[in-house]
């Protein structure tokens, strides 16, 4: 029995010192790396940095596919357009500048703009040797329209003469755009004011020639900015380094960029915080921000900047009880915004009672709710009959949370809400449907590019109403209204703006479709061996620019 | 037993279609349009209808499964103006992602050895844990090691993956730095600077601990169970009367009788460690199948969710095949026929 025993012992030890060897192996590697950074840490520019993606991937590096707003943080490090964004702080940053091309000429009736690209491009120059022409941009819209890409941006360029028939698959090359020598002429069938922030959208960043028509999306491709892609596998990791044919002035300190992606986001906050990754795209989990705040990391590891999105209750205007413009009011006065945000986080936006965010030209503050703490008794004088209405909300925990805190609110001025969480694919479902039975719905939205337009038109404008796949939750549709945004549309420079601003103000006074909760703010962490001196952050992507990093 | 096979096959090809239409099923059933995802944030009819169009789902159910199955078995059909059927062979497919427009094959054949890795080595760590432990607790009833191991067995059942992930993660991870925190290198064929086989245990030291404890937990105590029963039984008493040597007795007699039903729960917990397996692999990065379905499920994805929900179905009935056989060889008294 005895010897029995031994040999029970003999191999439950033999389990654990295979665990402890593997472990004390790991610590030796692990210590090296270590020390590998530590004694890279002098240099300023020209080291890589390690960056983790936590919870997600890119969507697409392929310039016609990617969408989301991570994928654009690195397709602006790889992108050479014909007017783009510059690496600055706002307001700079929001300012569109030139790069391959000089500013267009605009036909008198300004459907017709001429881009005339420059003799070097700017400094772009694809890392293949090949150089940056207009055919490369209009390749790009044109590949863009090509129905076998099924790309997004369609959406942005149907305004542009031809599009709609290539997209449709009736030819190869939209008629509106004609390359001659180095001018890019591009006709639209009217007038738009927005049409130069729609084409600085990174969908139109130049490409190569016979870049391949590949709906599934190119991998990586030749790019003609500061970096290109140089390898990635999808699910696990990118690899980005610089494009040694680059001669532009735009930033390129980093020598290379390691992503890992699908990361979880707690684990990515030890690695950043223990230096072995730079950042965490996703940011520090909410849980973390007050520990990094007392720690005194405000503007040194951790920065919070303002976005340009908006999180909402779209009230349904088409039935129910929000028919009545007073109970659409009253709960805009009802609402807690504060604990609204409170449950988002700390530091995790800025309360507001307008639908624009700060960042969007043409904003202007106007208090015309209030947004420290509800006003029950303002609710109650303006909308006193009760009722009952179905509030949809998205299923993220903090989300859910929302909605119960509005139910309370609603509950305050005598209106029983009941509260379905859905996922976020079936809340915009739904709530995007035209005739769906619900009265409320808590979203949120961000601009695709930096107008005004992008923000009332796609919530307000009844004229874009259909059946399915609206962002106008509220289904607000006044004549009156809908001339007025389109008026402010066909305008241009700072009368567009101030139109836009004003029926921001004029929209949530009088009509009040939306009680506007709060423009959410992005927070970055990273690790100590940055240096919070080089941080800029790109107001247009809403994201730090990584090409303007440097190193302690 | 090649009766028995075929049987098990048939059994394999109706549970697979039963598990892939109610898969299906369920997707069309949840209101939202993965035309409308991938068409945009605010696009017009068409866009949509273009995306539909160029991912499949503008034609009806059954005709979108009809194509699921072909592509499976390599049969690709389109069905022109309504009456012409083009019907030709291709390699077997899963199809293609809506989200990210892959090849489903490919995210599987990406996906399947980060899981494998992690439930192989999570079992062999199981099992050396559990083995010794069951055994020796089972000789030593009520001793110290027997309650240390009850101890062991009552926190690795109540402890949640999760919350071991990120407990190990900060100690070991973090604060000593013995491990990588997170993040996952292949075995063979390195991706950027990470991998080969030292780099690929070295990241999945912690998930295999991780993935490990629960299940060591349950089968110290089965194996304690079975062992202790197996002891009283009359044939031990028999063999050790016969004067028989103690280690022969555990050897034959005990364990070969006491282990054969933790052979029959490995092959079930392997197979269904492929889904369980998910809490791991979101709390340490780790890109294998079941973060790959969140994820797909997350974006809506169908083709991604079948692909993933077919080749753990396929995985289940052939590991469970394969135990049946075994079981038949390990124990002479079971005859599958």
């Amino acid at each position: 029995m005895t010897r029995k025993v031994w040999l029970g012992v003999a191999m439950l030890a033999t389990g654990v010192t295979l665990l402890v060897a593997a472990g004390l192996a790991a610590g030796a590697t692990g210590g090296a790396k270590s020390a590998q950074a530590a004694k890279a840490s002098h240099a300023k520019t020209g080291l890589s940095m390690n960056i983790d993606l936590s919870s997600t991937d890119f969507d697409y590096l392929d310039p016609a596919l990617a969408y989301a707003d991570w994928s654009w943080q690195f397709t602006y490090l790889m992108n050479c357009k014909l007017l783009n964004y510059p690496d600055k702080n706002a307001p700079e940053g929001t300012k569109l500048q030139a790069e391959a091309a000089d500013f267009p000429v605009v036909s008198k009736g300004g459907t017709v703009y001429t881009f005339t690209i420059k003799p070097d491009a700017g400094g772009c120059k694809f890392n293949t040797g090949e150089k940056v022409t207009a055919q490369s941009f209009a390749d790009a819209i044109n590949r863009d329209l090509n129905p076998a890409m099924a790309s997004p941006a369609v959406q942005f360029i149907t305004d542009i003469v031809g599009a709609s028939d290539v997209a449709a698959g009736k030819g190869t090359t939209a008629s509106g755009v004609v390359v001659n020598g180095n001018k890019l002429t591009i006709t639209l069938t009217k007038p738009s004011a927005d049409f130069l922030a729609r084409i600085a959208l990174p969908f139109f960043a130049a490409i190569p020639h016979g870049m391949p028509v590949n709906g599934k999306g190119e991998t990586t491709f030749a790019s003609a900015g500061p970096y290109m892609v140089s390898n990635w596998t999808q699910g696990r990791s990118a690899e980005f380094d610089r494009n040694p044919n680059y001669t532009g002035k735009r930033p390129h300190n980093v020598s290379k960029f390691t992503v890992t992606v699908n990361t979880d986001p707690d684990q990515a906050f030890l690695q950043v915080k223990s230096g072995q990754v730079d950042d965490d795209v996703g940011g520090p989990p909410p849980t973390q921000k007050q520990a990094l705040l007392q720690a005194g990391l405000l503007n040194k590891q951790l920065f919070i900047n303002p976005t340009a999105s908006t999180t909402y209750v779209a009230m349904n205007t088409s039935r129910g009880i929000f028919q009545d413009v007073n109970a659409r009011k009253a709960v805009n006065y009802a609402v807690d915004r504060h604990a609204m945000l409170s449950a988002f986080g700390v530091l995790a936006g800025t309360r507001d009672d307008q639908f624009m965010a700060p960042v969007v030209p043409g904003y202007k503050k106007a208090n015309i709710y209030p947004t420290k703490a509800p006003s029950n008794a303002k609710a109650k004088s303006m909308y006193s009959k009760g009722g009952s209405a179905v509030v949809y909300v998205r299923n993220r925990p903090y989300q859910v949370v929302q909605g119960t805190i509005l139910q309370y609110n609603l509950k305050q001025i005598g209106i029983d809400a009941s509260v379905q969480a859905f996922p976020a694919a079936t809340f915009y479902a739904k709530a995007g449907t035209k005739g769906e039975a619900f009265d409320a719905a808590v979203g949120a939205w961000g601009w695709d590019y930096p107008d005004p337009a992008d923000f009332l038109n796609v919530f307000f404008d009844g004229n874009r109403i259909q059946d399915n796949n609206n962002q106008n939750f509220s289904y607000f549709n006044v004549a009156s209204v809908n001339k007025q945004l389109e008026r402010a549309a066909s305008l241009s420079g700072d009368a567009r703006y101030a139109a836009y601003g004003n029926l921001d103000v004029s929209i949530a006074k009088d009509y009040a479709p939306h009680a506007n909760l709060y423009h959410a703010t992005l927070p970055t962490y990273f690790s100590a061996r940055m240096d919070p001196s080089c941080y800029v952050y790109q107001p247009i992507y809403a994201r730090p620019d990584l090409g303007a990093v440097c190193f302690k | 037993m090649i009766r028995y096979i075929i049987r098990r096959i048939l059994w394999a090809v109706v549970l697979f279609i039963a598990v892939t239409v109610v898969t299906f099923v369920i997707f069309f059933v949840i209101p939202a349009n993965p035309a409308a995802l991938i068409a945009g944030k605010a696009p017009r009819p068409i866009d949509i209808q273009r995306a539909a169009h160029f991912i499949g789902t503008d034609k009806p159910v059954w005709y979108q499964y009809g194509k699921f199955l072909g592509r499976l078995v390599g049969v690709q059909w389109d069905r022109q103006d309504g009456e012409v059927w083009n019907i030709r062979f291709a390699s077997p497919s899963l199809g293609r992602s809506f989200a990210t427009r892959q090849n489903v094959n490919d995210i599987v054949a990406r996906a399947a050895p980060v899981t494998a890795s992690l439930v192989i080595g999570g079992a062999i760590i199981w099992l050396l844990i559990a083995l010794p432990l069951g055994i020796l607790s089972a000789l030593r009833p009520r001793s110290l090691l027997d309650r240390s191991g009850m101890v062991f067995v009552l926190i690795g059942i109540s402890a949640h993956p999760v919350w071991l992930g990120l407990i190990f993660a900060y100690v070991f991870g973090y604060k000593l730095g013995w491990t990588p925190i997170t993040g996952y290198c292949n075995a063979v064929n390195p991706v950027g600077s990470c991998g080969g086989p030292v780099d690929w245990a070295y990241h999945l030291i912690l998930p295999w601990v991780t993935f490990a404890i629960l299940f060591a937990a349950l089968y110290v105590r089965m194996i304690r169970a079975n062992v202790m029963e197996t002891m009283n039984e009359d044939y031990v008493r028999t063999a050790r009367a016969k004067g028989a040597p103690e280690w022969q007795v555990m050897r034959s007699h005990v364990l070969r009788n006491a282990l054969l039903p933790v052979v029959t729960m490995l092959g079930m917990d392997i197979s269904l460690a492929l889904g369980g397996a998910v809490f791991t692999e979101t709390v340490y990065g780790l890109p294998g199948l079941g973060r790959t379905l969140l994820q797909s499920l997350d974006a809506f994805d169908l083709p991604t969710t079948l692909g993933i929900v077919v080749f753990a179905t396929m995985s289940i009935i052939v590991i469970n095949l394969f135990v049946d056989l075994i079981y038949a060889v390990i124990d002479p008294r079971i005859r599958l026929a």
